[in-house]
């Protein structure tokens, strides 16, 4: 039988071939497929549910078998964090406070507050490199392509891709990851790159002379207008100063805790406020760079006469 | 002519791809990863070399697509992969069928091999190689699996008499 309709059989096989040819180059090239890949990835989301489910299963087991003692003191602690976590907003709102009064001198409008939902990964995993994960939050739940993801420690990612009852999320470790980022001891800006492999990313462009030290945190500037400003995102582990070479490999540990959180953050301020505020911290930044070349040039002025 | 075999079980060969997907997106340790072979396409394998006039291309073409999307790759690149890995095992099969074990699983092998270069070659056409050796690893892993997965497959098929 199969023999007999080999033409037909060959047929249908180049055929094939040539749509997947054509489908790889529409998908690659433009994205117009979207919508296919987002209708695919909804009719195989309760797969994932199901797979997920014995995990969160057991996780539930496990928080109702708990004794009574764990529990006790479980509590015990989660009040004494309350307690000090709320002297601490104590004092960061003064600071808040302080801050957007030292910003209306400088007229600048404040920082807009962010909205932020809380979503839980799946535990699906795709491949070995694990630079991506599965969130349960999708387009049904206001998820959009390049919302920023927080844990409680730091900026974990943004969504690459939403369905209907799930999103991808990019880890800030994964290789096509940028994050421009400030070091809070000196206010030295850098992009940080993630390197596909676990809990290391790396400064781009750091010149040899450049003030970086190991045990610095960097936190967002909000210059990409993707990921709020402030954010916390890791701590230098390692500057290697190669000799004859241009640029120190300076390694960063995130401070996201990028394999064990399942909780994160969907951050949902509107696309358009953080770019207003990206626009103002360029101009600010751009302003501070002309005075600091007026200075220079006029420091070097005097060198000149001298 | 065979054509009065009537086609029995759709339910179930589509039930038993579903359990390979969900092997494929089962969460494991960071190790375990590089080990998890190709559910999908062993499966695929199975189908096709048992039941070539039902399980062929078309169907390889729909698991190649899902697989795109659980791996969230280019839509098209494991649907290649899948499409030749069972055009090939269709003009093998009366081979196969009648090697003893230990030929098949290296033909298997071959097979698992065959997919994984074509995605590499994907990959690397578009920019994103996987330079890594243990890339290859789920091939060898899938070989060792062969026999076991094999058996119970050929359980299934004669316990739900799909035909």
């Amino acid at each position: 039988m199969l023999f007999r309709q080999g033409s037909l059989f060959n047929f249908r096989f180049f055929l094939l071939l040539v749509l997947s040819v054509v489908l790889m180059v529409v998908d690659h090239r433009q994205h117009h497929l979207d919508k296919l890949r987002q209708a695919l990835t909804t009719v195989i989301a309760p797969v994932q549910y199901v797979v997920d489910f014995p995990v969160d299963f057991f996780g539930w087991v496990t928080t109702s078998m708990a004794t009574h003692k764990a529990l006790v003191n479980d509590n015990a602690n989660l009040r004494a964090d309350n307690l000090l976590l709320k002297a601490q907003v104590q004092r960061i709102l003064a600071v808040e406070k302080e801050n957007s009064q030292l910003r209306a001198l400088l007229q600048s409008s404040t920082k807009a507050g962010l909205q932020v939902h809380v979503a839980r990964l799946l535990a699906v995993s795709t491949d070995a490199y694990v630079t991506e994960v599965v969130i349960d939050k999708g387009t049904n739940d206001g998820a959009f392509v390049g919302q920023p993801v927080l844990d409680a420690n730091g900026v974990m990612g943004q969504v690459i891709q939403t369905s209907l009852l799930t999103s991808r999320v990019m880890l800030v470790t994964d290789p096509r990851s940028a994050v421009p980022v400030q070091d809070d001891r000196n206010g030295l800006r850098a992009i940080a790159i993630g390197t596909g492999a676990h809990r290391t990313l790396q400064l781009a462009d750091i010149t040899e002379t450049a003030n970086v030290e190991v045990g610095d945190t960097l936190s967002t500037t909000g210059l990409g207008l993707r990921y709020p400003s402030g954010y916390p995102l890791g701590k230098v582990v390692s500057v290697n100063h190669q000799p004859g070479e241009q640029f120190a490999r300076v390694k960063v540990q995130p401070s996201a805790r990028i394999n064990q959180s399942r909780q994160v953050l969907l951050v949902s301020s509107s696309a358009k406020s953080l770019v207003n505020e990206g626009r103002r911290q360029v101009k600010a930044m751009e302003k501070s760079h002309r005075e600091q070349l007026k200075t220079q040039r006029v420091t070097n002025g005097v060198r000149g006469n001298v | 002519m065979d054509t009065v075999q009537k086609k029995q079980g759709t339910g179930w060969i589509i039930l038993s791809f579903v359990i390979a997907l969900m092997l494929d997106v089962l969460p494991l340790p960071n190790w375990a990863e590089w080990f998890r072979p190709e559910w999908m396409v062993m499966v695929l394998i199975f189908w096709v070399l048992v039941l070539p006039q039902r399980v062929n291309v078309g169907v390889a073409w729909v698991v190649g697509l899902v697989l795109d999307v659980v791996n969230n790759a280019m839509i098209g690149e494991h649907a290649l992969a899948c499409v030749l890995v069972a055009y090939i095992t269709i003009k093998l099969h009366r081979r196969i069928r009648v090697f003893p074990m230990s030929q098949q699983i290296l033909v298997v092998l071959g097979l698992l091999w065959f997919y994984q270069l074509v995605i590499f070659i994907l990959q690397g056409v578009i920019g994103q190689p996987m330079n890594y050796l243990l890339y290859w690893l789920p091939s060898f892993v899938g070989m060792l699996l062969w026999p076991w997965l094999f058996v119970i497959l050929r359980d299934w098929r004669t316990r739900f008499a799909i035909s």
